[in-house]
């Protein structure tokens, strides 16, 4: 009895996330539709938890003259966590991150993050497509990672952004609002640790 | 990994260095003007030193020129050096003493000079002496703080957190910080050198910090003071990044009864 609770935990354990998806050809006009193309210029209300650990503040998407997108993240009263870039040509520099932030692990993980947000793994192809249900899903692969975004069967709305591995799903993203460049909120999970990030849009004068 | 999260939000890590290696492409932003540059780095001007025998009394000049031109930059426009450091300090350590409290509104201005980047948040501030701080935000978003006595509360739109401010040493200087200021002891700390301006409504307070922990979160610190009652108008905290935040206080009632509740944590 024992061995088979084992086994079945373990069965679930190994379960993949995208077993039952059922490969499609890509639909070129929904991808440049719906596809996650970055996000304008705006400050968030912040909240980040990590395994019972809660951080607020602001956070600030900025759209720079080069192109390159900035992620700045302070706390309410101003004092900075960290500043990021992201280059247009896929660079990425620290341009100043607190020291008890400044950790290779937790840089990368909110660099790879923060590029979901800004849709960076979607700027190019080439693309697979499979059908699950009345989602579509759009993967594009980055080495061993997998980055999907999922539509409605008619591609009129997209419904999610996920990453992870050809099995696991290891991140879902949300967007919420009428605007997809400027969503009134957004949503970070992480689901092989407890981890979430949310952002709501505050409002400028 | 959340250990180094735990530490910003307040708490002591436990963890140790588990990634003593620096990320290679972490370049902190750190920007420097020519002027200090030249300041700091007089190796660094090169091209003036080829021409120094010829150009001797020109670079003089220039140079003369240059800390003139920072000095009176750094003398703040509109006001003077207060001449009678010690009756200032004296005469507002008694005044400042006779602040019990302080109800007022604020505005606050984050500037990110780099990005030319703003925003604007405003709220509300209580003071009780001696230890007694509550600071909300009500636009655009909330979010409060208290601070009684060694215990801090801060509460934002989803959660609320308690912290010992005894437990960790950075909320600690940021505590008796904003208490000194308040309570017009700052002059006396430890943990700044300060200049003293005036003009004919205000004193002007430029604090640099002394300690290395400090020296990493501020370049300057700049505290204006009402000449009328001695209370603070505007703190400025300037970064070493060149980006700021300014406090500004309106509306401040001084000295009006404000129940404990207020504070309660």
């Amino acid at each position: 009895m024992r061995y088979l609770s084992f086994s079945l935990i373990l069965c679930l354990g190994c379960a993949s996330d995208y077993k039952a998806l059922q490969a499609s050809s890509p639909d070129e006009a929904c991808i440049a539709r719906l596809k996650p193309s970055g996000l304008a210029t705006a400050w968030y209300d912040a909240s980040i938890d990590v395994v019972g650990h809660h951080i607020s503040g602001l956070l600030l998407i900025k759209n720079m003259p080069d192109s390159s997108n900035r992620i700045v993240f302070t706390n309410e009263a101003g004092f900075k966590f960290l500043d990021f870039e992201f280059a247009p040509g896929g660079g990425f520099k620290v341009h100043h991150v607190v020291k008890q932030l400044d950790k290779n692990p937790v840089i990368r993980l909110l660099k790879k993050d923060f590029s979901l947000m800004l849709g960076i793994p979607f700027k190019k192809g080439p693309w697979q497509a499979w059908q699950k249900g009345d989602a579509y899903f759009y993967g594009v692969r980055q080495k061993k990672e997998m980055h999907y975004f999922i539509t409605d069967k008619e591609c009129a709305s997209l419904q999610r952004v996920e990453s992870g591995s050809d099995r696991k799903r290891v991140v879902s993203l949300t967007f919420h609002g009428p605007d997809a460049q400027k969503p009134d909120s957004i949503r970070l999970t992480h689901h092989t640790f407890a981890m979430q990030i949310g952002l709501k849009k505050l409002a400028r004068e | 990994m959340c250990e180094y999260w735990s530490t910003v939000h307040g708490r002591q890590s436990t963890a140790g260095d588990l990634w003593d290696q620096p990320f290679e492409g972490c370049a902190r932003g750190m920007q420097s003007n020519i002027v200090t540059t030249l300041l700091k780095n007089p190796q660094r001007v090169g091209p003036l030193e080829k021409h120094r025998t010829g150009r001797g009394l020109w670079t003089m000049v220039c140079g003369l020129f240059l800390l003139l031109s920072v000095n009176v930059r750094a003398q703040y426009s509109g006001y003077r050096s207060v001449a009678d450091l010690a009756s200032f300090k004296k005469e507002f350590a008694l005044q400042s003493a006779k602040i019990n409290s302080v109800t007022s509104n604020f505005t606050q201005e984050k500037v990110l000079t780099a990005l030319t980047e703003k925003i604007t948040s405003s709220g509300n501030f209580r003071f009780k002496r001696s230890n007694k701080v509550r600071l909300e935000y009500t636009t655009p978003f909330s979010y409060l703080m208290i601070m009684n006595g060694d215990k801090m509360m801060v509460k934002d739109e989803q959660k609320e957190t308690r912290v010992n401010v005894k437990s960790n040493k950075l909320f600690q200087q940021i505590n008796r910080i904003m208490i000194d200021c308040i309570q017009g002891t700052i002059l006396d700390s430890k943990d700044f050198s300060t200049r003293v301006f005036e003009n004919d409504k205000s004193y002007l307070l430029e604090m640099t910090p002394a300690s290395k922990s400090l020296k990493d979160f501020f370049k300057t610190i700049v505290l204006t003071v009402e000449k009328k009652d001695y209370s603070v108008r505007s703190i400025e905290m300037n970064e070493p990044s060149e980006d700021r935040t300014v406090i500004t206080f309106t509306d401040k009632k001084l000295n009006e009864q404000i129940a404990d509740e207020v504070f309660k944590l």
